[in-house]
């Protein structure tokens, strides 16, 4: 195993099933990624595509009724998948960080901000009340809090949304994670308060050598944070790479009209080209590729089996018709 | 702020009380016959009738029955019971004392059980076992109080002898009471009120509870690797327990009704009880003061449920 492998999150064909029986359907198939420590993966798609399922597999959070069917998630030494759940408890405690779209729903109304980062410090990390208290103080001037120690005891709606976001990102630093999943973690909040936020990751980032998962639909900001990029349309990568790659030269047709369908200064009066229709449903994916019924170079070989894997690890994508021709 | 909003409170709560007091009042008026048919029987003589009238104070203009009526209720005189020949208010005092005893201890068990049942059923929401809780509250709270009432005593009273079917325990004639006797004669009768009261409860806060666990912050917790029981407890339970405050107080009434049919089962010396028998007696004084006074208990109990509420939640105390 090479080194720095053994520290970041390494994921091979994962696969997320709901139901059992003739009534189980797939809404993930075969994911395959690996992100090193200080590496950040971009995962886009549109709403649906299971990029929050996937995060939700990685941490063993599935909604009821879903489970890994197959595939494995090592979390450096740890094999995840095959953790009892206490065990995975503690991993989700100081192993990863997750922070979510809604920065106010997501703190607990009631408890005060000091209780909420401390929480799991005081559980996993052993710490002391006093300790956890200096600890969660520290986190929050990390995150850049104005008047931390004022702010210690007050409760989550005395926040703006910037301020709350940054608490949402001291609670899921509390124990140093080995890995950080931000699902979505902007879209509740205005630009100027994105850039700081997404800012304030990288920086966290660097300094504590953490991986980290961006999960968005939005890829500009893929483009200006992320290391690699990953897409997924229905439940299936369709795209994968390292993000100069990626942007210069995108090869399935569903990354390209993706990347149509961003505004761009330079070409203000030109119409923004959207997708037509909309993504299958996952009892209903059909056998080709799932992208085809939308997919302006559609042919009948694409509806009889899903493509084979084409490129390198350092650049793969799953399409018979590529954009830029066959490699 | 909070100042102001418990004066706000005060004040509608003195108005409720004020109209309270005045539909009872003319409630008793609207009575067919009057009192003193009631008192006399309805083959009374005119003349006798004018003199219990004019005895009672009845010969009085309507408007200024009212204002002594009111001037009584303020010197805390509820009235003369005929019937039963001694004033309301000496007559209440240790009915009173037994049902306020027994319904508090039927409510503190039935919010205890419907804590941990609406939080099971919150959490197994829409899985088998959240789906049975859910039937069982339904049929609990559909069988009537009275048959519970005779279901307890047929088994725990006749069959295994575990407790008594009635009565209040200690000799009532003498006034000696023995404690134990007389929470032993209460457990049916508590359990009795309990059970419908728990059904109900349980429900509105399992529905309470499946909606807080759907929240986007338990999920925040359960990312943080927070143990079930932590978040139940910690996260959970502390936000949806706010509504249930209010939610006991309105159910004052309710539980007032429910003691009455009770009380009257087991034959439980207190204030349902006695409200069943001065209504069979037409007890006029007596039934107005009963009525009076739970209305009055309500009003205190959604009084103290907002005011409660407003302490418990940290986003009104601080606004």
């Amino acid at each position: 195993m090479k080194a720095g492998e053994s520290s970041g999150l390494q994921v091979r064909n994962l696969s997320v099933t709901f139901g059992r029986g003739r009534k189980a359907f797939q809404v993930i198939e075969d994911l395959s990624f690996d992100i090193a420590a200080g590496e950040t993966l971009g995962l886009v798609g549109e709403s649906g595509s299971g990029k929050s399922m996937t995060a939700a597999a990685l941490m063993g959070l599935l909604p009821w009724g879903g489970r890994v069917s197959s595939g494995s998630v090592r979390l450096g030494e740890t094999e995840m998948t095959r953790l009892s759940n206490a065990a995975l408890r503690a991993v989700r405690g100081r192993e990863i960080g997750m922070i979510f779209q809604n920065p106010l729903s997501s703190l607990n109304p009631s408890l005060t901000i000091v209780q909420q980062i401390a929480e799991p410090y005081c559980l996993y990390c052993g710490a002391s009340i006093s300790a956890a208290r200096t600890h969660a103080l520290k986190l929050l001037k990390e995150v850049g809090v104005p008047d931390a120690e004022k702010r210690l005891d007050d409760y989550p709606h005395q926040f703006s949304g910037g301020m709350r976001q940054r608490v949402m990102i001291a609670m899921a630093l509390a124990c140093n994670p080995r890995l950080l999943i931000a699902d979505e973690p902007t879209t509740a909040l205005d630009v100027i308060n994105q850039a700081q936020i997404l800012r304030l990751i990288q920086r966290l980032q660097k300094e504590q050598g953490m991986a980290v998962i961006f999960i968005t639909h939005d890829l500009s900001l893929v483009a200006e944070y992320a290391h690699k990029v990953m897409v997924l349309y229905a439940g299936k990568t369709v795209e994968q790479g390292s993000a100069e790659d990626f942007f210069q030269a995108p090869r399935h047709p569903y990354s390209q009209a993706l990347l149509n369908a961003i505004p761009r200064l330079m070409s203000v009066g030109k119409r923004l080209t959207d997708i037509d229709g909309l993504p299958p449903r996952p009892q209903e994916f059909p056998r080709g590729c799932r992208f085809a019924e939308r997919c302006p170079a559609m042919t009948p070989e694409c509806l009889t089996a899903y493509p084979e894997r084409t490129g390198t690890d350092a650049h793969h994508f799953f399409c018979i018709h590529p954009v830029g021709g066959a490699a | 702020m909070m100042r102001r909003m418990i004066f706000n409170r005060l004040r509608t709560s003195i108005l409720s009380l004020i109209l309270l007091v005045t539909i009872v009042f003319f409630l008793i008026h609207a009575t067919p016959g009057g009192p003193a048919y009631s008192i006399l029987g309805m083959h009374a003589t005119p003349d006798a009738v004018a003199a219990l009238n004019k005895e009672m104070g009845l010969d009085h203009p309507l408007w200024q029955q009212y204002a002594i009526w009111w001037e009584h209720l303020f010197e805390g005189n509820l009235g003369y019971s005929f019937t039963q020949h001694a004033s309301v208010a000496s007559l209440m005092g240790s009915y009173l004392a037994n049902s306020i005893i027994l319904y508090v201890l039927a409510t503190l068990v039935a919010i205890f059980f419907s804590i941990i049942i609406g939080m099971f059923q919150g959490y197994w929401a829409e899985r088998t076992p959240g789906v049975l809780i859910g039937a069982g509250q339904i049929i609990v709270y559909s069988i009537p109080t009275f048959f519970i009432g005779v279901m307890l005593i047929l088994f725990f009273a006749i069959y295994v002898s575990w407790f008594p079917p009635g009565g209040i325990g200690g000799d009532q004639s003498t006034g000696a009471l023995n404690i134990g006797s007389y929470f032993h004669h209460m457990v049916l009768p508590a359990i009795t009120i309990a059970l419908p009261l728990t059904a109900g409860l349980s429900r509105y806060f399992g529905h309470q509870a499946r909606s807080e666990y759907r929240l986007d912050y338990v999920r925040t917790a359960w990312a943080r690797g927070i143990p079930p029981l932590r978040i139940a407890v910690n996260h959970v339970l502390r936000n949806a327990i706010r509504p249930l405050v209010t939610v006991i107080g309105m159910m004052i009434p309710g539980i007032f009704v429910g003691g009455i049919l009770t009380e009257s089962v087991f034959n439980y010396p207190g204030l349902g009880w006695l409200l069943w028998r001065s209504a069979l007696e037409q007890d006029y004084p007596t039934l107005s003061a009963i009525v009076l006074l739970i209305g009055v208990l309500t009003i205190l109990g959604n009084l103290a449920a907002d005011l409660t509420n407003s302490i418990l939640d940290v986003r009104v105390r601080y606004e």
